[in-house]
């Protein structure tokens, strides 16, 4: 019952869009245009939030020095990251398919440690009596 | 012996042989074909073999009213089909993917999400082509999504806006998938330079965990208060990321993007497959539609190769993007980024572009969500 109820509705929405919009162009035009808006803001959002992150680790004061080796370790992880893409494409002169770039993936997760979750360690028992 | 004989008469009409007809037979060769491609090319396997044994399944030949047929009501194949009409087996597959997909590339290079947005323009070229063929609104948003190569979405829309036409949607839809290196690279080499082959790209930043934590929650949030309509979809790849970024939910991150994607893609992989029977599949309507879902994929891949080049123009020497990577803006992961990787390599053995071309590529499955959403909100 619920099921036809929204066919019905279906139908009746592209009656009218059909009637309002034949070519589909301004269903197209307005579509795109909030696709790409959703994907610029979200661009947009990433972008503040890396920001605040990396200038969050920028050299200042006293924490000069482990912010610097904190600059260095993400230039590893970058240039790691090359090294990674490298070796998934020798690889894949091997063997085809998608075990070069799920290696390539892995080492990738592996080098930037997002592999690894963080687990607290500490096992909390509870005496009942 | 009169009556051993009409009981094998009876036994006779009760088997497929007695109710095959040349449809029957055409649909299970399909199915053979598919279970081949999946097997002997390694072609999307986890998907073609399900779907081709679904054909064979959905097109052995029966008697009505023996209650096994997907269409017969309470059957185990419908039960298991609800999942798919309903709708349910789609947000199952992208909490998986959410659990398996790493954003570092698209959340060190969110530009680059851009070019998501731009291959998306296949699926709304390929619905104003469909209406010019004669398509209803809902069925030409429904064969639009193929366009966004993400089956778990095409799915989710056509059994929303044209369940009628959902077993040729998925099926054009997954093919396509598969013939992703096929169909892409002739278009990239074709848009593109020997110079602009060359350009090399930056290596992306180290992504803090932190940044990968909150990436989940902003991309949820604000998507869906922009499509409400694509909440399951969106909701539920949001959730399976964080639930993997989190870093202490391990063990349910393992099962979303383990043994339960496992369990719903062979579930809808099979449904679908089965739903292809061929009184409804072979008609004139699923050959268009195969036809505008390649349409779409050539439209994605140009719009989304043809936006780096546009995007260049302005961009200042020394910060150019390479694009090669445009084609990576559908949502074939990671397909349509080792296709980038492939083709630049070919031009130059030293340049690397997978870790970049992942970027937009993971864009192109939040933008094909987004679109579906959208078309959702139209049409449904």
């Amino acid at each position: 019952m619920t099921t036809t109820l929204v066919l019905l509705d279906v139908a009746a929405k592209a009656a009218r869009m059909a009637q309002q919009d034949p070519y589909g162009w301004i269903m197209t035009l307005v579509a795109v245009s909030v696709v790409f808006l959703t994907l610029f803001l979200l661009q947009y959002c990433y972008r503040f939030i890396g920001w605040a992150s990396t200038r969050e680790e920028a050299p200042t004061g006293v924490h000069s020095q482990k912010a610097a080796r904190r600059k260095d370790a993400a230039g590893k992880a970058g240039a790691e990251t090359e090294v990674a893409a490298a070796i998934a494409t020798a690889l894949s002169l091997e063997a085809s398919g998608e075990v070069p770039a799920v290696i390539g993936l892995a080492l990738d997760r592996y080098f930037s440690e997002s592999v690894h979750d963080k687990e607290s360690y500490i096992i909390t028992i509870k005496r009942k009596y | 012996m009169e009556t051993i004989i009409e009981n094998l008469s009876q036994f006779w009409q009760y088997t497929g042989f007695a109710n095959a007809t040349w449809q029957h037979l055409v649909m299970i060769l399909i199915g053979l074909t598919f279970i081949t491609l999946g097997i002997v090319k390694e072609w999307e396997p986890l998907l073609l073999v399900p779907i081709g044994f679904g054909m064979i399944v959905g097109n052995i030949p029966l008697v009505a009213g023996l209650q096994v047929s997907i269409y017969e009501q309470n059957s185990v194949l419908n039960i298991l089909y609800q999942g798919v009409r309903l709708g349910w087996y789609p947000p199952l597959i992208f909490l998986g993917i959410g659990a398996m997909t790493d954003f570092s590339a698209l959340i060190s290079q969110p530009k680059l999400m851009l070019i998501g947005a731009a291959a998306q323009i296949g699926i709304f070229g390929a619905y104003v082509l469909a209406l010019a063929f004669g398509f209803a609104p809902n069925e030409a948003g429904a064969i639009g999504i193929i366009g966004g190569a993400d089956g778990p979405t095409a799915i989710f829309l056509s059994s929303r806006l044209a369940p009628e036409l959902m077993g040729a949607i998925a099926v054009s839809a997954y093919s396509y998938m598969a013939l992703v290196p096929v169909i892409q690279k002739p278009i990239m080499l074709l848009m593109t330079t020997k110079k602009e082959r060359l350009i090399r790209m930056p290596a992306p930043r180290a992504v803090s965990q932190r940044e990968k934590i909150i990436f989940p929650i902003v991309g949820f949030i604000l998507t869906a208060f922009v499509v409400p309509s694509g909440l399951p979809l969106l909701g539920m790849l949001f959730f399976g990321n964080l639930l993997k970024e989190s870093g202490v939910t391990r063990r349910l991150a393992e099962t979303a993007r383990g043994p339960l994607i496992d369990v719903v893609t062979t579930l809808i992989g099979l449904t679908v497959g089965a739903s292809t029977q061929a009184d409804v599949f072979l008609s004139a309507k699923s050959v268009m539609i195969f036809g505008l879902g390649l349409l779409s994929f050539i439209i994605a891949t140009t719009c989304g190769v043809g936006f780096v080049k546009i995007w260049n123009l302005f961009r200042p020497e020394g910060s150019k993007l390479n694009p090669l990577i445009g084609n990576a803006g559908v949502s074939a992961v990671p397909d349509s980024a080792r296709v980038s990787e492939t083709v630049g390599r070919e031009a130059d053995p030293k340049n690397h572009l997978l870790m970049h071309a992942m970027a937009p590529n993971v864009a192109g499955v939040i933008g094909s969500a987004v679109a579906a959403g959208i078309l959702l909100s139209f049409l449904g």
